[in-house]
């Protein structure tokens, strides 16, 4: 018997929730290697939001039971690892996954074993699945605010570096068409882009980028978007900057500092390097003042930055109980369909809102640059910015049956 | 090709070289002298990393007293390591293989208790200099100048030195030396810890380049068998010239593109082709694929070649 025809009898099995005086709940970041600059502030997130919601007397009168498997970096571990929270744990939901190529691994699972999934983190757009939420930031939501300020700030002529798996190639091809219609999916008022050089993708391992600092000064761009990601990505920051160019070429990028790269790096090599998401520590709101006192405490260290992947990972969990909470229920159906009723709350972030059809969040997006002191200063704000290249795409109210992922042709 | 990209082409090829001689050094003298495979010599280097990255921010050492530091520490690990462990298992190439990795692992995660799996990184002040259009870090250069101590400095200990010779007498026959009166185990030892401490330098070396990691001996290991396996048994000139025919091919593919394929999809500015070349993912497919033609070309190495033709 194959498991697609295993998984309705096991579905059945499940609530043993509905005796129990605890609900497993599934976690599944990379806390060891190369992209653990973005799984362990996600923990920190993932954790504190269960530890609170625990507090508060759990959902619908159940204590949480938080089960977490280190996946190491490694994308053979996700699958693996997502079976075993569905099959052995029994998990009334999975938070998780970085990168995109370790989500692309594991979403067969989800979806073989009807699995709600909420995927947490910044990442290329486009995924449109029943069983999946993302409350990370999409292209629409970035290179939008991005693209406007690059051309009104440093030029048209950009070139680019990404990493070499799924996210930096369909990350290329929005920013490809962000940058030439001047900030917008359709060409919009005012100046255009255009490109220098070749894209250059650039594998996860890649410690030394000598050759490629060198073809960027070749080709003169007035601007450098970065698809960078990883620990060993972090080192080419700190080249560019060796090689005298951080006053000379700015830097502009949609993954610098989710992974807090900012404490990692010295301010003399990258301050002034601007990014774009829904969450600094800075950000001035009561939920946020409460959030950074908790996180500070829990993590026992004053200066403890948090950062988007850590806010986003909190988000997600806060969201999933808003679900279960309108849903009077842990069951899959119940909670996908109170979630898209259009959920939104205060959130650190500020006010945050699941879009119904695309199951994707709708944000207040800030344009920000590194600063002197290991933070960051807001440059504009942008209230409530949709994921429209996923939106227009994806409704999953009238086709309930997608699990796939658009993206540019 | 203007003068000033031939220059930086050049500077790029010596870094390239300079980069796996760094790395391969150590693990010639214990992989290509000793015959240990050292699966944990990419830990040393990782430990090397972390002693200046300690020195700077707790002992708040100046940067280049950690790098002076980084060796002796990681030495002294090699020999501890040595004693407690390898000495028990020499002529047992596959049992000292498992016992490394174990060390290996058992170093990530001492590092890792200690430290936190975090990247850390360590800040240096040198500037750059100008190549016609390109500016240039000037620590490359002094990256460059180490190596080449490095390999004269060990080049000079084993030619000139008394340790040098006797080290070289047990390792080319250990009864015979032993019978001659020269203390083997020891001299097996010192090799070892030599070996883990140009590893230690080497990481010190390149610490301020890189992220600091506890898992970042990975990302740097398997380089560094190839160079040593390509270089063969003798060591000095067989990391050399393998670190130079690697680091030159790697360089020259990771900067130039050697032709197109057409594709279809998305792709701007049109028309659609992938260059193949001029990349650092080529760079490091071409330094594969022409270490396994190497190889196949010459099964003892570079230098075992040479020696077999004299």
């Amino acid at each position: 018997m194959g498991g697609a025809a295993a998984a309705p009898a096991l579905l059945k099995l499940r609530p043993a929730w509905a005796q129990g005086k605890k609900v497993p709940v599934g976690s599944l970041l990379d806390k060891t290697g190369g992209i653990n600059i973005y799984g362990l502030p996600a923990i920190a997130g993932t954790e504190f939001a269960v530890a609170e919601i625990n507090a508060k007397g759990g959902l619908l009168g159940k204590q949480l039971e938080l089960i977490q498997y280190d996946t190491q970096s490694d994308i053979a571990n996700f699958p693996k690892f997502a079976k075993k929270l569905i099959l052995e744990d029994q998990v009334a939901v999975i938070h998780g996954g970085i990168t995109s190529a370790s989500r692309e691994s594991f979403r067969p699972v989800i979806d073989e074993y009807k699995q709600l999934y909420f995927y947490n983190i910044i990442y290329e757009g486009g995924v449109c699945d029943k069983y999946v939420f993302v409350t990370g930031e999409t292209p629409t939501q970035q290179m939008g605010p991005i693209a406007k300020y690059a051309l009104k700030k440093y030029g048209t002529k950009a070139y680019t570096v990404a990493a070499d798996y799924n996210f930096g190639h369909i990350s290329w091809k929005w920013w490809d068409i962000f940058w030439r219609n001047g900030g917008g999916l359709e060409p919009v008022a005012g100046k255009k882009g255009q490109h220098v050089g070749k894209v250059e993708f650039i594998p996860l391992d890649v410690t030394d980028f000598n050759a490629t600092i060198n073809r960027i000064q070749e080709a003169k761009p007035d601007v450098l978007m970065s698809f960078l990601v990883g620990g060993a990505h972090i080192n080419f920051y700190r080249q560019f900057a060796a090689a005298g160019l951080k006053n000379k070429i700015p830097i502009v990028s949609t993954t610098f500092g989710f992974g807090n790269e900012h404490i990692v790096l010295d301010a003399k090599e990258v301050e002034g390097l601007v990014a774009c998401y829904p969450y600094f520590d800075e950000l001035d709101n009561a939920q946020n003042r409460t959030f950074k006192a908790g996180m500070k405490k829990k993590m026992g260290d004053p200066n403890y930055y948090i950062g988007d992947a850590g806010a986003e990972s909190y988000n997600g969990w806060h969201f999933w109980a808003k679900g279960v909470q309108k849903a009077g229920s842990f069951e899959r159906e119940a909670v996908t369909k109170a979630l898209e009723s259009g959920i939104e709350w205060d959130s650190p972030m500020g006010r945050v809102k699941m879009d119904p059809a695309s199951h994707h969040t709708v944000f207040t997006m800030h344009l920000a640059a590194v600063n002197n002191k290991r933070g960051w200063n807001v440059i504009e704000s942008f209230p409530n910015i949709p994921p429209t290249e996923t939106m227009q795409l994806c409704d999953l109210i009238k086709n309930p049956n997608q699990h796939t992922q658009f993206q540019p042709k | 090709m203007s003068v000033d990209t031939a220059a930086i082409v050049v500077l790029e090829i010596v870094n390239s070289i300079t980069i796996l001689v760094l790395l391969a050094l150590g693990l010639a003298l214990i992989f290509g002298m000793m015959r240990i495979v050292n699966l944990a010599q990419g830990e040393f280097f990782t430990a090397g990393a972390f002693t200046v990255l300690s020195a700077v921010r707790f002992g708040h050492l100046p940067l280049w007293a950690g790098m002076l530091l980084a060796p002796v520490v990681v030495a002294g690990i090699g020999i501890v390591i040595e004693r407690l462990i390898i000495r028990r298992l020499y002529g047992r190439p596959l049992d000292v293989m498992l016992a490394t990795w174990g060390v290996s692992i058992l170093l990530i995660g001492l590092i890792t208790v200690i430290f936190g799996a975090v990247t850390q990184g360590i800040p240096f002040a040198l500037g750059n200099f100008q190549v016609g259009r390109y500016s240039y870090p000037e620590y490359r250069i002094v990256m460059t100048t180490v190596a080449a101590g490095l390999m004269l400095g060990v080049s000079l200990l084993f030619r000139y030195t008394a340790f040098g010779r006797r080290a070289r007498a047990t390792i080319a026959n250990p009864e015979m030396a032993s019978a001659a009166g020269i203390n083997t185990p020891r001299m097996f030892m010192l090799t070892f810890g030599l070996g883990a401490g140009l590893a230690g330098a080497a990481g010190a070396i390149m610490a301020p380049i890189v992220g600091v990691v506890p898992t970042m001996g990975a990302l740097y290991i398997a380089r560094a068998f190839i160079t040593v396996v390509v270089g063969g048994p003798v060591v000095l000139v067989g990391t050399l010239s393998s670190a130079s025919a690697l680091g030159f091919i790697e360089a020259l593919i990771s900067r130039f593109s050697l032709f197109q394929i057409e594709t279809a999809g998305h792709c701007a500015p049109p028309p659609c082709a992938i260059n193949i070349g001029g990349s650092a993912f080529f760079g490091q497919i071409a330094l594969l694929i022409f270490a396994i033609l190497l190889l196949r070309l010459l099964p003892q190495g570079i230098s075992g070649f040479w020696r077999q033709r004299r």
